[in-house]
């Protein structure tokens, strides 16, 4: 970040090639598959906008899903996306039907079961679980207690398995 | 089912433990918290004793299993993003700028003198300013003179970013002389390939490795490397990409061995050519597993360690290298490129595969350059004009592009793709605790990690003076 603040350009593609998977993924794990590489552009965007904002200090990854997380809200405020977002939930994503791979089965199996969690369950299990934060860290980035991610995350995890044991 | 908004008011979902224990809503931490090995030893002694929390781990391991999702890749967003950001926001200050400059005497001299003419003039004075090209009024401003962390991209001599390279990968070593594929973000098959990407741009690129603070770094390896190897000779596990691993060992044992012989070494490296000869396809190629259908992708590393071996005086290897050849040979398209395989072009790597195509025939200890190595040497020219490629980072690209412009005696290419404004060279990290090693951005980053990256950058590198 000290070097995109002191104007170079590859500094930026550095770092954007070094997070954009994990970025394009939580966007994804949060539901927005077809949305996800728009919304990790923005991110990326943002982050150049507010890179003065960034206090070295703090790990870089809570600073990259704070603003991840607020293109993530944005999208969730604008109604009408909200309501096109609900149908693509619906209809997003690879179907185990597809006669792919197996693992395509198991991957749509976790997106859905993830899909049904509600938004603040789902976010601290895909920054824990997938995107590999620590709870501090989860507790920067969604602005809350540690105590209330340790909570959530089990409470999410509880929930993913009622899904499952549900579904089968 | 249907699941709402409301969460599960039963703290205790798993109903097959014996009561409840207090720590079982801290369980989940297990897996998804970093634990020291004292946090890991004393949850495993709290299983021994708490039938709640045993019965739970078993229960969430499980489901973790079952969360477990296969990405799909994603197309390269840098070239989107820097579209977005006009040239020009480069060149302008920031707003802490604006502020530390406005803090300097001299400024704050003006600062005082416009609050002196009046707030009417200051703020026609602001309202100009937002207008024009900031770096006309403080120009100091536009003048970036702190020092990039990350290596210029003009420095003229590429030592220092080498020798910080092999010194990053000398204290990435572990001290068993492997490099762990898990802590430097590689796949863990592919963790001898890695140790042994390392242990080549530590022979290849210190001059005197033996008789260098190296030495025992590159001694270890090749000894971890050995002790990896099966009865058959192969390092590393048999899984799909064995040959990949094989071959990059097999020839860092043979580099090694020619520098400095041990009995041990030269017999390793007899037993893992052997493995290699036998893991040969029929046709001539190698695929990503003994018997494998070949491709060429995974044939350039079996082939140049034979090369390699038949230099060394294994007589046994002509043959194999005949066939490898040949096999290459049919690979190539009517346009001189080498194809992934014979009827099946390569979409995305024309460049690297076609390079990689021409050092094996290049590599050929012949009095003529051998007529493939002429036509694929014509192909790359006319892929990389100048050694002028794609500048998204790509450092295996890089490395056979800057090895077959070296073999072919093609001097001013080879500097020309280690100098001047190639991002690649951008990518090393200047400060921090990977100093000197090359971020994971290209596209094979994700399977080869940190280590991958470095080395390869190592190697793409020009040599020490």
């Amino acid at each position: 970040m000290a070097q995109i603040r002191e104007g170079h350009p590859e500094a930026l593609e550095c770092l954007i090639r070094r997070h954009q998977q994990p970025l394009v993924n939580f966007f994804r794990r949060m539901g927005a598959y077809m949305d996800a590489e728009d919304l990790a552009q923005e991110t990326f965007i943002r982050v150049y906008k507010y890179r003065d904002r960034y206090q070295p200090t703090a790990k870089f990854t809570s600073f990259l899903y704070t603003v991840a997380r607020h293109v993530w809200l944005d999208l969730l405020r604008q109604s009408r996306k909200r309501e096109e977002l609900t149908r693509r939930l619906e209809s997003d994503g690879p179907r185990s039907s597809d006669g792919g791979h197996p693992a395509a089965r198991l991957k749509m199996d976790a997106d859905g079961a993830l899909r049904r969690l509600p938004e603040k369950l789902r976010s601290v299990i895909v920054l824990s679980f997938y995107q590999g934060l620590k709870y501090e860290e989860i507790a920067t980035v969604l602005r809350i207690p540690l105590g209330t991610v340790k909570s959530r995350v089990f409470l999410a995890l509880a929930r993913l398995k009622e899904v499952w044991h549900d579904d089968e | 089912m249907t699941t709402n908004n409301v969460l599960p008011t039963d703290s205790s979902p798993f109903q097959s433990g014996a009561g409840t224990c207090p720590r079982e809503a801290d369980l989940p931490g297990y897996w998804l918290e970093s634990l020291s090995a004292d946090q890991k030893r004393e949850w495993e002694r709290h299983f021994q004793e708490c039938a709640t929390c045993r019965a739970a781990h078993s229960e969430w391991e499980q489901l973790f299993a079952r969360m477990k999702i296969k990405e799909n890749p994603i197309v390269d967003l840098a070239p989107r993003v820097m579209a977005k950001i006009p040239a020009s926001a480069w060149t302008q200050p920031t707003w802490k700028e604006w502020i530390s400059a406005i803090r300097r005497p001299v400024l704050k001299i003006a600062a005082l003198l416009a609050v002196v003419v009046g707030i009417g003039i200051l703020a026609g004075t602001v309202i100009w300013m937002s207008r024009t090209d900031r770096s006309l009024v403080f120009p100091q401003l536009a003048q970036k003179s702190s020092p990039s962390k990350l290596r210029p991209a003009q420095e003229a001599d590429a030592g220092p970013a080498l020798r910080r390279s092999l010194d990053w990968l000398q204290g990435a070593q572990e001290p068993d002389g492997r490099w762990d594929a898990k802590t430097w973000g590689a796949q863990p098959q592919f963790g001898v390939g890695v140790s042994a990407l390392a242990l080549l741009a530590l022979i290849h690129k210190e001059p005197q490795v033996f008789a260098s603070p190296y030495a025992e770094t590159v001694r270890r390896g090749i000894s971890h490397l050995i002790d990896t190897m099966s009865e058959e000779g192969l390092m590393g596990p048999s899984v799909s990409g064995a040959t990949y691993n094989q071959g990059l060992a097999t020839l860092a044992i043979l580099e090694a061995q020619s520098r400095e012989s041990h009995p041990e070494w030269k017999a390793a490296g007899e037993r893992a050519v052997k493995w290699l000869i036998g893991a040969q396809h029929p046709d001539g190629g190698w695929g990503y597993i003994a018997g494998d259908t070949p491709n060429s992708s995974a044939t350039i590393w079996p082939l140049q360690a034979l090369i390699r071996a038949e230099g060394d005086g294994f007589a046994e290897t002509r043959p194999a290298v005949e066939r490898g050849l040949d096999w290459l040979a049919q690979s190539v398209t009517s346009s001189g490129e080498l194809a992934y395989n014979a009827p099946q072009p390569s979409a995305d790597t024309p460049v690297t595969l076609t390079a990689a195509g021409a050092v094996c025939f290049l590599l050929q200890q012949h009095d003529s350059v051998h007529p493939m190595a002429r036509r694929l040497m014509a192909a790359l020219r006319r892929l990389a004009p100048d050694g002028r490629m794609a500048s998204e980072p790509n450092y295996y690209r890089q490395y056979f592009v800057g090895k077959a412009f070296e073999l072919a005696a093609d001097a001013e290419t080879v500097q020309r793709l280690a100098s001047g404004n190639n991002r690649w060279l951008t990518c090393q990290v200047a400060s921090g605790p990977q100093t000197g090693s090359w971020e994971a951005v290209d596209p094979w980053g994700g399977i080869g990690g940190r280590v991958y990256s470095t080395a390869l950058a190592s190697l793409a590198l020009p040599d020490f003076n």
